[in-house]
């Protein structure tokens, strides 16, 4: 299983980005991990407005935590947060500092 | 990185205080460590029961980069709880916390792979400066 939970700041994703933003991490992960669609899962959790902060200021900033599959090798999951951030700015206009991606293996 | 998620119980800390706490939380953690500013996250959830599995009404939540001491992380938890209790005038005994880690390797932010704790250059402390110009 794959999961990616996207923690976003209340009002600064528009609601009709979502599922562009559910089905992104899904074909990256079939794309480069050979992993069937159905294994990844796509969870939004919102930061209500006030309460998110980035350096001490109001932040803007998505957090696009996701879980592999141990064992993924350092340049494939490089390409894998590489794609998912591409993705993801490319999907919203967020600036590249309102995007932070991670993947770490599955605790199993 | 660092992220830090504050549970709390609902409606319990007015906005100012949270805004107080998140740069608090920022001094801790780069005067410990000396990362930048601007890498660090700070975030509150309202939690409708008891926010940790030891029954505190207020848990904090931290990831930060693998690879420091646990002297290390003891002395950013402490100093994390300790900001929240004199800010938010909560009692430390109800307030509760982990620091969990994660490779740097594992982390994309402003367009890079996170280096390891220790291994940061220059460029590091520069990253993204230009975007905030």
């Amino acid at each position: 299983m794959i999961d990616f939970e996207c923690i976003v700041q209340e009002g600064v994703i528009a609601a009709d980005l979502r599922p562009g933003l559910t089905t992104g991490p899904v074909a990256v992960c079939t794309s480069l991990l050979g992993e069937p669609a159905e294994s990844v899962r796509v969870s939004f959790t919102e930061v209500p407005e006030g309460s998110g902060f980035k350096g001490g200021e109001p932040s803007r900033t998505s957090l696009v935590m996701g879980t592999i599959p141990p064992g993924c090798e350092s340049q494939l999951r490089t390409q894998l947060l590489k794609d998912i951030e591409d993705m993801w700015r490319r999907t919203t206009g967020c600036a590249v500092d309102e995007v932070v991606v991670a993947a770490t293996d599955h605790p199993n | 990185m660092p992220l830090y998620k504050c549970h709390i119980p609902k409606n319990s800390i007015p906005s100012d205080a949270k805004a107080q706490i998140a740069e608090g939380f920022t001094d801790v953690h780069c005067g410990i460590t000396g990362a930048p500013r601007h890498f660090v996250h700070v975030m509150f959830f309202d939690a409708s029961k008891a926010g940790s599995e030891d029954g505190a009404p207020y848990f904090i939540d931290g990831i930060n980069r693998a690879g420091r001491s646990a002297e290390v992380k003891h002395q950013i938890l402490d100093g994390l709880k300790a900001t929240f209790s004199e800010v938010a005038g909560v009692p430390l005994s109800e307030i509760s916390g982990r620091i969990g880690e994660i490779p740097a390797s594992h982390f994309m932010e402003e367009g890079v792979i996170l280096p390891e704790p220790g291994e940061e250059g220059a460029e590091w402390h520069t990253v993204g400066a230009a975007l905030r110009e």
